[in-house]
């Protein structure tokens, strides 16, 4: 399975990526350069994730990457809407709470104190 | 094939490349078709951070064994690597974008483990889902708010079969 990423840049600085498929070990650099590349063009990455039907520990790594870089340039991403799958993985890892379904700033998971 | 088949046996001879991660999830989630959903795709996370960890820093193939039998699924992968993981003691930071496998694996599972080979640098990984100790397999699984299935917290175990987590910290103590 394929991770399939559709951008659309709908407003001035903030663009969001549409996922649908897996994200694991074979996808997650897709993501990570899909997403770096969407947050040259603003301060906000918003991440729909309702269509991901798979994700594991290494495609959690992704989201946290692009997280960290998204605050080392001012910018920050969140996640919209996400698939039973995403929100169970989030809640094993205890990254529900740090990223919860509302806008998530960025600092709060970039491990600054 | 269909509901309540027992003692159906996978084995597979996977090379440790990145393709094989999604291979083993679609054996797994072809071993359990007559498991409830909830458990199907929580193996195919399991056996997904097995395979990783095999492709990332076990030797040249990967042996992949599940079996299914009353319910109970177990999945085994051995590699040839010297490398063990490595589980933890802290909930990883945030600024870490690894090291969650185990941690997914110790909170999903119901009971796991690592053995050593003999005389060799290999190891076999294990994992094992009990269908019918599933808090959630009544459940719908859409919410994510129940899912803690560790077995130390299991009190669903029927008469007076209480010794089950004992065996749990056995399994573990030898390697973490």
């Amino acid at each position: 399975m394929e991770l399939t990423i559709m951008q659309h840049g709908d407003e001035a600085g903030h663009s969001t990526l549409a996922l649908a498929g897996s994200i694991d070990l074979t996808t997650r650099q897709s993501l990570v350069d899909a997403g770096v590349g969407a947050l040259t063009e603003g301060a906000l990455l918003t991440l729909d994730m309702a269509d991901v039907e798979f994700i594991d520990s290494t495609g959690i790594g992704s989201l946290l990457e692009l997280g960290r870089i998204a605050a080392a340039n001012g910018a920050r991403v969140e996640i919209s809407r996400r698939s039973p799958r995403v929100a169970r993985v989030l809640e094993v890892t205890g990254l529900d709470s740090t990223w919860p379904a509302a806008t998530t700033e960025a600092g709060s998971f970039t491990g600054d104190r | 094939m269909g509901n309540g088949v027992d003692g159906l046996e996978e084995s597979h001879e996977l090379p440790t490349v990145p393709d094989s991660i999604a291979a083993a999830r679609s054996i797994v989630l072809g071993l359990g078709t007559g498991l409830p959903q909830c458990v199907r795709d929580d193996a195919a996370l399991l056996v997904s951070e097995l395979m990783s960890n095999t492709v990332r820093h076990g030797g040249d193939t990967a042996l992949l064994t599940a079996t299914l039998h009353d319910g109970l699924l177990r999945v085994a992968v051995h590699d040839d690597g010297a490398g063990l993981p490595a589980m933890q003691e802290r909930v990883p930071d945030l600024s870490t974008t690894s090291g969650r496998g185990l941690q997914i694996v110790d909170r999903v599972a119901d009971r796991w483990g690592v053995e050593l080979d003999d005389g060799g640098p290999g190891k076999t990984v294990w994992f094992q889902l009990d269908a019918a100790a599933a808090p959630h397999a009544v459940a719908d699984g859409a919410s994510g708010a129940t899912h803690d299935v560790r077995s130390d917290v299991r009190s669903d175990v029927p008469g007076d079969e209480t010794s089950v987590p004992t065996e749990e910290r056995e399994d573990r103590s030898a390697w973490s």
